[in-house]
């Protein structure tokens, strides 16, 4: 798997699904190195990758887009503190990220899993990857920007 | 007519209320949820669901090894696997597990009532 494609998959993935779960199009900005540390919008929802490869991925947004893609995807309305939108966004995340890893396994034979995702909520929340330095893309959608941070260990 | 007991072992709740949601309620019955393989397994020997649908990545116990302990106290049991991984890896090792409905999330409500229908219907 080389570095100049890995995260497309993540971004591609991201256009599908949001697409198939909330009928909104994105617009996916351009893949640049993620910084060490990155200050979170307020919901950060962290899935580590296992395997040959072993990296991380993060999907974050406020808790204010997280609560509209939440109503979109279930047809419901939510308050900000309804943890039915963490469990949404949570999800989301997901299944984004079986689609890319699935995708990724395939084209390169490679053996990644997933764990299950974690989500951290806070105004002023710091991500720091000590490890690896994944890539990000910014993701405008209809509804507000989000992130998705992606990365693998030994430089990838 | 009896209703189709329906288990759903997946980690999130979300999944757990979209999966009711998609199962009319006057032939199906959400019988269990289950939040891991482990929980899905004690369930399963308790409630004796017809149809267990059955995510993969989860804690505890992933979805992949709990279909098997499953299948290995009741050949006849019939699991539906639905998670985010479509990955040829994964596909495989459910057929190979003898399970071969395989729906790759977001699922479509409709779908996941066909292949319960077709997994009920082959008795």
């Amino acid at each position: 798997m080389g570095h100049d494609n890995y995260i497309s998959h993540f971004t591609a993935a991201f256009k599908e699904n949001i697409i198939a779960m909330t009928g909104l199009d994105c617009t996916p900005g351009e893949a640049r190195p993620q910084t060490r540390t990155f200050a979170s919008e307020g919901v950060a929802v962290l899935i580590g990758v296992t395997g040959t490869r072993p990296g991380i991925i993060i999907l974050d947004t406020s808790r204010e887009i997280a609560r509209r893609l939440s109503e979109l995807i279930n047809q419901e309305e939510y308050s900000l503190e309804d943890e039915f939108v963490l469990y949404t966004v949570a999800e989301f995340a997901n299944v984004v990220s079986g689609h890319a890893i699935s995708l990724i396994n395939d084209l390169h034979a490679l053996h990644l899993d997933l764990t299950p995702p974690s989500i951290f909520v806070g105004d002023k929340l710091k991500i720091t990857s000590t490890k690896i330095r994944p890539e990000v893309v910014e993701i405008n959608t209809p509804i507000g920007k989000m992130s998705l941070t992606a990365g693998f260990e030994r430089g990838m | 007519m009896r209703k189709i007991k329906v288990l759903i072992v997946d980690d999130s709740p979300l999944v757990h209320k979209l999966i009711a949601k998609a199962l009319p309620g006057d032939s199906f019955e959400v019988c269990g949820l289950a939040k891991n393989g482990r929980e899905g397994l004690e369930l399963y020997g308790d409630l004796h669901p017809d149809v267990v649908t059955m995510d993969i990545t989860m804690p505890v116990m992933d979805g992949l090894t709990a279909a098997q302990e499953i299948l290995a106290r009741d050949g006849r049991a019939r699991i539906i696997m639905l998670t985010s991984r479509g990955d040829k890896e994964s596909v495989e090792k459910a057929k190979a597990l003898g399970i071969d409905a395989f729906i790759q999330k977001p699922f479509a409500p409709d779908q996941l009532l066909k292949t319960i229908q077709r997994l009920t219907l082959e008795d």
